[in-house]
């Protein structure tokens, strides 16, 4: 039978951080990444794979505020991005991606994410990473108008393996 | 997924149980398509549908995404309800998506079955089911 969310790693902040990379992944059908991250400033968590920090994501997103829904889009972008997450009380934000067929070597990668902030709002996103390599490692930091931020302390990152009969 | 298909950009799977072509599917959808969110439904429907695979109209290499959350699968006292998120991003198009679908069947689901109406699936698509034990 097949095995489902196998914690691959897990971290937990010890002190504010500017990101968390998980590396060396290699051994599963798909992959499920969730964090629970806190900023005391504006930032957007997001993503990049192997260390690729060229102009090869995209996105598009469908966001409820708490008063109005609305979609964007953003095309050749560094990484992949999700909303602003700082919020004037002490709510963390869940974030979920599931990266399908990771490992493969012939198609771009696709990405699924959710995020979840009670004081700011709700998403979901479609991620897309143009490059046909497998994913080996991923990097989640958090950035504003091109300014890298920090997570606080205790934020916590696991990165799940799913793997298929 | 990706698709043959050749009208438009972005074509629709259709997701059906224990073989039944009938019409006895929902889908309520919320979608948002890079500039524009909105909500839709169907109903009496011969599959749960939406958009999310790229044709042959999209650049190479493009595949989209869905996961379908099945509950409660082999209950045979009530309806069965699905959880989709999905999308397709083509670095310029594509929509992103969150739904939910029904079948008004009390059968336990043995078979699950996918599809593109618009043609096949292209090479390199991918599927993957697993279980989930309480």
């Amino acid at each position: 039978m097949a095995s489902t969310y196998t914690p691959i790693a897990t971290t937990t902040l010890g002190s504010s951080q500017a990101g968390v990379t998980f590396s060396s992944i290699s051994g599963y059908t798909d992959l499920k990444l969730v964090i629970n991250v806190g900023t005391n400033v504006n930032a957007y968590p997001f993503i990049q794979f192997n260390s690729d920090t060229g102009s090869n994501y995209s996105l598009t997103e469908l966001l409820g505020n708490g008063s109005s829904a609305s979609s964007s889009r953003g095309s050749s972008l560094s990484h992949i991005q999700t909303f602003n997450i700082n919020t004037t009380t002490a709510i963390d934000t869940m974030v979920t991606w599931d990266v399908m067929n990771y490992a493969n070597t012939l198609t771009y990668k696709t990405v699924l994410e959710r995020a979840s902030n009670a004081g700011n709002g709700t998403n979901a996103i479609v991620g897309l990473w143009r490059n046909t390599a497998a994913i080996t490692s991923i990097y989640v930091g958090c950035i504003n108008s091109g300014v890298a931020r920090t997570f606080n302390t205790g934020s916590t990152f696991t990165l799940y393996g799913i793997k298929a009969a | 997924m990706r698709g043959t298909g050749t009208a438009g950009t972005v074509d629709y799977y259709a997701l059906t149980f224990n073989g039944d072509t009938g019409s006895n599917y929902s889908t309520h959808r919320l979608d948002g398509n890079g500039s524009t969110a909105y909500a839709q439904s169907s109903s009496s429907g011969t599959s749960i549908l939406n958009f999310c695979v790229p044709n042959a109209n999209t650049t190479a290499g493009i595949f989209g995404a869905a996961i379908f959350d099945i509950l409660d699968y082999a209950a045979t006292t009530k309806n069965k309800t699905v959880r989709v998120p999905s999308g397709a991003d083509t670095n310029g198009g594509g929509q992103v998506n969150f739904d939910s679908g029904a079948w008004y069947s009390t059968a336990a689901v043995t078979s699950i079955g996918i599809s593109v109406p618009a043609g096949n699936f292209s090479q390199y698509s991918s599927f993957a089911l697993y279980g989930i034990k309480g």
